[in-house]
């Protein structure tokens, strides 16, 4: 059983003075898997990472990541792929000798360092290799980062919101790349706050909000176990439209959330609220499979993005 | 191993523009060279019986290693920490903090090593040349280099921005410049600026390299040598200390 844990954290806790970042953080990710830490901005999602890096020292807990433990920072580093949000590329030097470097760094000779590096630049498509890092596109960069995280062979990726600040064609790239990872035999851990992300690539996600774990599963049985087959969408014409599906709601205690015009509503019975709603004389009803943005927000009560806050 | 590897990363993203970088190194000392030496050798003459000039080169050579490394393990190493975060791109690799500090040591030593060894070529054109001594004077270069060196890197560790290191070159870098016995002899200074001057590093330097150069090899010359070790490896072990407390959180 030990050998099928790639990552196994137990019981962490981190304060920067009053706020507590993380509040007794435990899972394991196992080995092959892709497993995603689901939060908004300030959960902790980042500081975890931090830890597993050695960037940061947890108050409380332990981890040990392919059975080496937290002290060995160096060992574990070695197990490791590390894609951060930025920071991660040496913009003083070009494409190629990133690469380079960064096979040194990990003690391969430097033959094999060359070639690891031109392997890379080739499998990435990133054809400008002695192109200084600045002058790169952003869906260049992220392509380099991850490269940069396979130099050494590691059995382990972990990203930090592998996307963000991409356009959409950049982020279906990189989409394919992990999910070719993850399908190569790598074991996968990412952070994002992008729902659609989370439930295209990763078999199992924890849901993190203010530094607490508040579920873990695979993305569909998360959803099938918190929410309604079904939810629906009310979108309210007048403020007496509006008046009347808040009383409706209140009368019926259903869970729901509201942006602008726009009523999310959880029913036990999507069927006969959809007909109800109906009879009140609001027609303009869809009805949707719940997701796990609709699942964040039932268990946070909060958005995942700044502006639902 | 690992130190060496930070040292070359610096020195590959350096090696672009070189040139550029040591004509400044070079510039500065050149030009106190010229001016004070032969600037004051018609007013001056001789000082303890030496020619101006050949009194001020042992010093002059060591106050470049001085600046050359300050400049390097202050600007530099501060813009790699927080400027560029290049720091950040090292640590995701198994690259401790450890390797880092002595890696970035050993750059800003080569740095000031660069910039001195320039100036030292300059007198050998000029006629000022020790003689096998020379080979005594490389060590002192070394030696000053590496106490500029951790004593700047600790200085980057605690600063916040780069307005702290213009008090580094006003508080400390630019007195003793002028106190550390390169261009007069400290016992000229009334004696409260001698005990300060006693008290910089450069003053030990200077002192050795003045004493190389006139071939005047004394077992006494230990005492400078130790007070530069002690004061590096003291500042070696703070910039160990609080590189560790800025970059883990």
């Amino acid at each position: 059983m030990e050998t099928e844990i790639a990552i196994r954290i137990e019981g962490i806790s981190k304060k920067f003075g009053e706020l507590e970042a993380l509040k007794n953080i435990s899972f394991f990710v196992k080995k092959g898997e892709c497993f995603g830490i689901v939060g908004p901005n300030g959960a902790g999602k980042t500081t975890l990472l931090n830890i597993l890096m050695g960037f940061s020292i947890p108050d409380k807990g332990f981890f040990e990541v392919n059975g080496k433990r937290a002290k060995d920072s160096r060992a574990i580093k070695r197990e490791i792929g590390f894609i951060a949000q930025e920071e991660i590329l040496d913009e003083e030097l070009t494409a190629f000798q990133n690469l380079y470097f960064h096979g040194l760094y990990y003690d391969l000779p430097k033959r094999e360092a060359r070639r690891r590096a031109e392997e890379l630049l080739n499998f990435f498509g990133l054809t400008r290799k002695d192109e200084q890092v600045k002058n790169l596109s952003g869906g260049m960069k992220k392509k380099l980062a991850i490269a940069k995280a396979l130099i050494h062979n590691p059995e382990i990726l972990i990203m930090d919101e592998p996307t963000i600040g991409l356009d959409p064609r950049s982020r279906a790239v990189i989409w394919d790349t992990i999910a070719a990872l993850s399908k190569s035999g790598k074991t996968v851990l990412l952070t994002t706050h992008y729902m659609e992300e989370a439930e295209k690539l990763c078999e199992r996600v924890a849901i993190l909000n203010r530094g607490e774990i508040i579920d873990i599963g695979a993305p569909q049985q998360l959803i099938s176990t918190h929410l309604p087959p079904a939810v629906l969408e009310v979108k309210v014409e007048s403020d007496e439209e509006r008046r009347e599906i808040l009383s409706y709601i209140a009368k019926h205690r259903i869970e729901y959330r509201v942006s602008g015009s726009i009523f999310t509503l959880y029913p036990k019975n999507p069927d006969s609220a959809r007909g109800e709603i109906l009879l009140l004389g609001i027609d303009n009803i869809i009805k949707r499979s719940p997701d796990l943005e609709d699942l964040f927000l039932k268990l946070t009560g909060r958005g995942l993005r700044d502006e639902a806050l | 191993m690992k130190p060496f590897k930070v040292w070359l990363r610096n020195f590959v993203a350096w090696k672009r523009n070189f040139l550029t970088s040591l004509v400044g190194d070079a510039v500065d000392p050149l030009i106190y060279f010229l001016g004070f030496g032969y600037g004051f050798k018609a007013l001056i003459g001789n000082v303890n019986g030496m020619d101006y000039v050949a009194f001020i080169v042992p010093g002059i050579i060591m106050s470049s290693a001085m600046t050359g490394t300050s400049y390097e393990c202050t600007f530099g190493s501060f813009t790699r920490i927080a400027g560029k975060k290049t720091y950040r791109a090292l640590l995701i690799a198994p690259i401790m903090i450890e390797d880092l500090v002595i890696g970035e040591i050993l750059w800003g030593m080569t740095k000031g090593f660069l910039a001195a060894f320039i100036m030292m070529l300059f007198t050998i054109i000029f006629g000022y040349f020790p003689g096998w001594c020379i080979i005594f004077n490389i060590l002192n270069i070394l030696l000053t280099t590496f106490t500029f060196a951790s004593t700047s890197l600790f200085f980057t560790t605690i600063s916040r921005s780069y307005d702290f290191f213009s008090y580094y070159f006003t508080a400390f870098i630019s007195p003793m410049f002028i106190l550390s016995g390169i261009f007069f002899p400290i016992n000229s200074l009334p004696s409260w600026a001698a005990f300060i001057s006693r008290v910089f590093p450069l003053t030990y330097s200077v002192h050795l390299a003045r004493e190389i150069y006139s071939k005047n090899l004394t077992p006494s010359l230990i005492l400078d040598v130790f007070f530069l070790l002690i004061w590096g490896l003291i500042f070696f072990y703070l910039s160990m200390k609080f590189m560790k407390k800025r970059l883990i959180t």
